[in-house]
């Protein structure tokens, strides 16, 4: 990919985009795909992660007519992205064809992450901090387990660390309602990581 | 036992294996593909670059406007307290004059 594109100011490729330069938003794109996957790919399964980042490139280039603020383009576009992966969540969540043993990525061996969770491996693993790549397979069937407006409200609030105001704002709703449903959230993770170290 | 995130050092291990997972690789092919999609859809609806620069000159105007709008408060506050003034001076001195003025000369 050229490195020159990164010296232009996103507010100049923003004005020939809007001005009917289609293959500018190619700058953008080149710019920005390891920051969108890097959000993305923490909240959807792996086999998603594709096709999300590109939906999410898609309404960008939508929206870019409603850019107000090109000095928090940025934001802007984590704000995009997150209501992608939430879109993706919940069309997954409906459909529910996303197999189990998916959700580990490419490449990781074939054992469903509630096998490894039964494992006392795996267990000692999330206990101990061992192992990693065995927490995070236990991690990420338990978010698996939770609806979707729930998973990324734990994966906001508490893995990421967002405020409540900030999250809200990020999903586009009230702070009232993050408050209340982090509450049951927290719960509902609780329980099933409970269940997790227990069995 | 504590629950798992109200246990700091498993909260911690949760957020370490969260944040640990392995760089994606972006293939060339997605990138073609999405800027194909982009394509497809085409250019922006017309004015959109109208709307665009007229906000980018909004905001950088912003500045301008709070000083003006300090200073029409500022004038605005004056300006009511002096005609307030200039009324109630008017009614104590001469009332008939006041009142028949604002009935018949308007």
């Amino acid at each position: 990919m050229p490195t020159a594109p990164r010296k232009t100011r996103d507010i100049d490729i923003i004005r020939r985009i809007l001005d009917g330069d289609v293959n500018a938003f190619e700058v953008i794109i080149s710019k920005y795909q390891h920051y969108v996957f890097s959000i993305v790919k923490r909240h959807v399964p792996a086999q998603l992660v594709e096709d999300t980042a590109q939906d999410a490139f898609i309404r960008i280039y939508k929206a870019l007519p409603g850019v107000d603020n090109q000095s928090a383009f940025k934001h802007w576009m984590t704000t995009i992205t997150i209501r992608t992966c939430y879109d993706a969540l919940r069309k997954q969540y409906r459909s529910r064809e996303t197999p189990v043993s998916a959700l580990s990525g490419a490449g990781e061996d074939k054992i469903t992450p509630y096998e490894a969770a039964l494992s006392a491996q795996a267990r000692a693993a999330f206990t101990q901090n061992s192992d990693t790549t065995e927490t995070r397979k236990l991690l990420t069937w338990a978010l698996e387990q939770l609806h979707p407006k729930n998973r990324i409200l734990i994966t906001l609030l508490y893995l990421e660390g967002y405020s409540v105001k900030e999250t809200a704002k990020l999903l586009g709703w009230s702070a009232a309602n993050v408050k209340v449903r982090a509450f049951r959230s927290r719960q509902q993770l609780n329980n099933i990581l409970t269940h997790l170290i227990e069995a | 036992m504590k629950k798992p995130l109200n246990d700091p050092i498993l909260k911690k291990n949760l957020t370490t294996a969260f944040h640990s997972a392995p760089p994606v690789d972006i293939p060339a092919e997605w990138h073609r593909n999405t800027l194909r999609e982009i394509r497809r859809i085409g250019p922006l609806a017309r004015g959109a670059a109208a709307g665009f620069v007229f906000s980018e000159m909004v905001w950088k105007a912003v500045p301008a406007f709070c000083v003006l709008l300090i200073i029409l408060a500022a004038g605005m506050v004056s300006f009511d307290l002096s005609f307030e003034t200039v009324i109630n001076d008017t009614y104590l001195n001469d009332p008939v004059t006041a009142i028949y003025g604002g009935l018949f000369l308007g």
